[in-house]
């Protein structure tokens, strides 16, 4: 590089202006001063001036032109204080949804996992025909274990348990039976105490506890000597060995609506036999070895399936198993993914169309500046002076947005959170945090660049022709005005494409909230109850127990009928379980088939409102244990197992244990146990007392009672847990919630997306009813003259009404056509969203254009109307 | 641009400008020149620097203190591509109050006799 070179590298430390204006001549100077100066030490000493003086001037240089510029901004917005409250608003609504949309996408996607070196961790399932994504059974997860060379196992069941004998009121709490090795897998430990040992996951081993903080927090007051303290949970004494951590989660807690307060070691007995391997709830969680790779360690894991089929070829008769290994992080977050960052997307639209907005109203601006800027052109202004000029201005527009726009996110993360965000996993770790503050100065300056850049290239443009002759206005002003359309165009065609979206989305949540559930929820009060095994050691005590509380509960004031269940429509499930219909062949299966399964006493249906289909609903005489053994079924196991529509009367018997056979005595209703957007399984239901567990030492101890009330459902709660508490003063009345609250909350995740989708379209809406009256306002006045003349020469004001309207209207169009195709086009992204609406609604497709021509209409008609009203006399003596 | 400006708006001045307001005083110069006669004058001890020179001439055409000379010399002494600059009406008075300012510090140091009187005569 020559030393020239050199120095002009130098001069880049300069603002540009100033090295267009003194780069010359400077280098002059230096190379006069570096020619004069005698001997090597000397021209090193002009150039080590050069360089400290350069490196010390260019920064100082930079910030005043900084500052000049924005006091001139601040001073030309001074005396416009309409024009930057429309859009420092505007841009306000944009980068502050952008912002909250993506601390949504920050909390939930972004950040890792809460485990140590997350990316080694998988998820592992069962995978077959009809049952994708099993979990794992005891027999499963030992030999899963075991065999594997790869990576190291941990599994995880949830389950409620009662907390009492402390001074705290007794609750029920969500606890987490794990694996001894879950510690060590997910890289996670006890910040008090320690985790579990590997002999505590052994039958007969003390009974130890790890409390979640919260739980620690709140019921124990966070009492330091916690550890070796007992607890009594389910009605036995346990040692709290440990503490977890704050925020720590389980993998299984991401998207659950309940936290675990607690951790308990499952306990496996490894000399039992194998060769019985059903029973699928364990949800399993592994740490690939380092320097194993996914790849390797599915084919490992497809060896070790092989050997077992061959060693239990009639425990894995379904085809098509596999051992599903996926990346945890996917497995967990994946399911959201598509959802937030469809919002994400949407959001991101408003803020294109609240940039075009604002690139309207600073070309309009520009026009009236033009005067002023030609002016400085004139003065010796460079075109690239001007353009950083107006940037710097739309730059203070925009960070004053974002100002603003952090009060909005605010307040959109609030709304966020009132809508119970339990669905969306982590969403309530939202924060303002930097990494989000980062992405709003991100997006306030693209912002400011994207919808000043264009008006700045445009006014800068007139402004130098404008200074060296006048007379060329024509070109540009159409060009401008062709600018000006096609900015109005973008920003119908992208707010109808939101349009539709929301339209879709909000009809979609609509249908699933009508869609028959089978219950009536109105009027209906729940509560779990859960008995203690100490106290209730038999199924008997278990349903001899609940059918005296319902008894109490039916002669409170106000109860009209009571019922209890294991499960609860839209809140509590349950497996499935097989079963053998007495005189039919099971040809080549090993059941005849399965259903989900629920113990229930009389009155369960009737309070829900659960319709009878055929034979009767459960009665009292079922609740004697020596009854004639009964079942009854939903309408869809009646109608896929017994399609001649013969299940009254038919005997089945399900697998396990010394099990009875039991007569169908009742077709019931279906119910959408499982969400409103899916469609009944099939279901069997117990008489609780005749119920037997399919492990011998289970017994169905935990049950909702459902109430149906003469008044408001919540009214009653006191009375219920009163009456709960004259049985038995211990168990705790958990989830007492009225029916429709349970029902709303299954929804909720629908719910969310949906307010914000709708949310979104109703903004674009907004800003684009804005946009299109901006610029026709600034049309008529531009076009007063012109309005003048045409009623000086006889139009009538519809004349004029009807030119203003449809030249604003064919813009509309125009773009309404855009984006109804872009809408077609890109309707499948929906899909996910979507409920009983396809994604080229037709309804939609016309009925969002017309509201959006609609808004678009009044928006033309407002300064429409001003232009008829133009006084002809004075039109005509204005000089534009 | 009719308003008339307060010289005293612009003040202080750094050395180093006031320095160059000196050299331009008598007449046009190119920035060489103008360099040159600075270090001249003080016998070495202000050096400029091409960055520090340009700065202020910068600054002083913004401000209106000095302006691009359209007058060159003779053909033969020029060089072309020099650009020239001289001091406006409103940078002598520029100048002028900053030199009144001086004038007024140094009276005050010397009424406090904190110079030796002897030395400034």
């Amino acid at each position: 590089m020559s030393e020239r070179q050199l120095f002009r590298r130098l001069l880049r430390l300069l603002p540009f202006d100033f090295r267009a204006d003194y780069g010359r001549d400077m280098e002059q100077v230096f190379r006069e001063q570096h020619r004069e100066a005698g001997g090597r030490w000397a021209r090193a000493g002009v150039w080590f001036r050069a360089i400290a003086d350069l490196a010390a001037i260019g920064p100082r240089e930079h910030l005043t032109q900084l500052r000049q510029d924005l006091q001139y901004a601040l001073r030309g917005m001074r005396g416009n204080p309409g024009f930057v409250a429309v859009a420092v608003i505007t841009l306000a609504l944009g980068i502050g949804t952008n912002t909250a949309m993506f601390s949504v996408v920050h909390a939930v996607l972004l950040r890792p996992l809460p485990y140590s070196d997350p990316d080694r961790l998988v998820a592992l399932y069962n995978n077959m025909d009809g049952n994708p994504g099993l979990a794992l059974s005891d027999p499963e997860y030992l030999d899963y274990s075991e065999r594997s060379r790869t990576l190291d196992l941990a599994a995880v069941s949830t389950a409620s348990v009662n907390l009492t004998g402390d001074a705290a009121d007794s609750e029920r709490v969500l606890a987490a039976g794990v694996t001894t090795t879950m510690f060590d897998v997910l890289g996670v430990h006890p910040v008090r105490g320690r985790g579990f040992r590997v002999e505590e996951g052994t039958p007969g081993a003390p009974d130890v506890v790890v409390l979640s903080d919260w739980l620690w927090r709140r019921r124990y007051g966070a009492d330091p000597s916690i550890v070796g303290k007992t607890i009594v949970v389910d009605g036995s004494r346990h040692e709290v060995v440990g503490v977890m951590p704050e925020r720590f989660a389980l993998p299984s807690e991401f998207g659950a609506g309940q936290p675990v307060g607690l951790l308990l070691p499952i306990a496996f007995d490894r000399t039992a036999p194998r060769s019985r391997r059903g029973g699928h709830y364990l949800v399993a969680v592994a740490r690939l070895h380092p320097g194993v790779t996914i790849d390797a360690a599915s084919s490992e894991m497809a060896s070790v399936l092989a050997g077992l089929k061959r060693e239990y070829p009639d425990q894995h008769t379904q085809a098509n198993w596999i051992i599903l290994l996926r990346p945890l992080r996917d497995d967990l977050l994946g399911p959201s993914q598509p959802i937030v960052l469809t919002l994400l997307a949407a959001v991101g639209l408003v803020l294109l169309m609240t940039c075009a907005n604002v690139a309207n109203l600073l070309l309009a601006r520009g026009e009236v500046r033009r005067r002023e800027l030609s002016v400085r052109t004139a003065l010796g202004a460079s075109r690239f002076r001007l353009i950083r000029q107006l940037l710097t201005e739309s730059c203070v527009l925009s960070f004053a947005g974002a100002a603003l726009g952090l009060l909005v996110a605010t307040a959109c993360q609030r709304l966020v959170l009132m809508v119970d965000p339990s669905t969306l996993p982590r969403v309530a770790d939202m924060q303002l945090n930097v990494p989000v503050l980062a992405f709003t100065v991100a997006i306030a300056a693209g912002s400011g660049l994207l919808f000043g850049l264009v008006p700045a290239v445009q006014i800068s443009r007139d402004s130098v022709i404008d200074a060296m002759a006048a007379g060329r206005r024509g070109a540009t002003d159409g060009m401008r005005g062709r600018l000006r359309a096609a900015l109005v165009v973008a920003q119908v065609a992208v707010a109808v494409a939101l349009l539709i979206a929301a339209g879709l989305v909000v009809r979609s949540f609509v249908n699933l909230v009508r869609v028959p559930s089978g219950l009536r929820a109105d009027h209906v009060l729940t509560m779990r109850v859960s008995l203690p095994l100490a106290r209730y050691p038999a199924q008997q005590d278990v349903g001899a127990f609940f059918n005296r509380l319902l008894d109490r509960i039916r002669t409170l004031p106000g109860a009209e009928l009571a019922g209890a269940a294991t499960g609860l429509p839209l809140s509590i499930g349950s497996g499935d379980w097989s079963f053998d219909v007495e005189g039919r062949a099971i040809e080549g299966r090993r059941h005849f088939g399965a259903a989900d399964w629920y113990a229930v006493t009389p009155g369960y249906f009737e309070s829900l409102g659960i319709t009878l289909v055929g034979g009767r609903f459960p009665a009292a005489s079922d609740e004697a244990a020596a009854g004639a053994p009964a079942i009854f079924l939903n309408q869809t196991a009646a109608r896929s197992f017994f399609p001649a529509g013969d299940a009254i009367g038919q005997r089945l018997k399900v697998t396990g244990g010394d099990q009875p056979w039991r007569t169908v005595a009742g077709i019931v209703g279906d119910v959408r146990h499982r969400g409103l957007d899916r469609p009944a399984r099939p279901e069997m239901f117990f008489p609780l007392a005749q119920f037997k567990h399919f492990s011998p030492t289970a017994q169905a101890r935990a049950l909702t009672i459902v109430v149906r009330t003469a008044t408001e459902p919540m009214a009653l709660a006191p009375a219920l847990r009163a009456a709960l508490r004259e049985q038995d003063a211990e168990a705790p009345a958990a989830q007492v919630r009225d029916m429709v609250s349970v029902v709303s909350t299954s929804v909720a995740d629908r719910r969310l997306t949906t307010l914000l989708m709708g949310g979104f379209g109703a903004l674009a809406l907004l800003v684009a009813a804005i946009g299109i009256y901006g610029v026709m306002a600034y049309h008529v006045v531009q076009r007063t003259r012109e309005m003048g003349v045409r009623l000086a020469l006889g139009a009538s004001p519809d004349d004029v009404l009807a030119l203003v309207v449809g030249q604003g209207m064919r813009l509309v169009g125009v773009g309404l056509a855009i984006g109804v195709a872009a809408a077609i086009a890109f309707s499948g992204l929906l899909t996910r969203m979507l409920f009983a609406v396809a994604p080229r609604d037709a309804a939609t497709l016309v009925a969002a254009p017309l509201v959006l021509g609609l808004v678009a209409l009044v928006a033309c008609l407002v300064p429409a109307r001003r232009a008829t009203r133009v006084d002809p006399s004075i039109a005509l003596r204005i000089e534009l | 641009m009719t308003k008339r400006r307060n010289p005293d708006e612009c003040l202080p001045l750094t050395p180093a400008m006031f320095e160059v307001l000196i050299a331009l005083a008598d007449g046009e110069k190119h920035g060489y020149a103008v360099l040159k006669e600075v270090e001249r004058r003080t016998d070495g001890n202000v050096s400029l620097s091409p960055g520090t020179l340009y700065a202020i001439i910068r600054r002083f055409v913004s401000d209106g203190i000095v302006a691009e000379s359209d007058e060159r010399p003779d053909a033969a002494l020029d060089d072309e591509r020099r650009r020239y600059y001289r001091l406006t009406d409103f940078g002598r008075s520029v100048a002028y109050a900053e030199a009144r300012r001086m004038e007024t510090a140094l009276g005050m140091a010397r009424a406090k006799s904190l110079i030796p009187k002897a030395r400034l005569t």
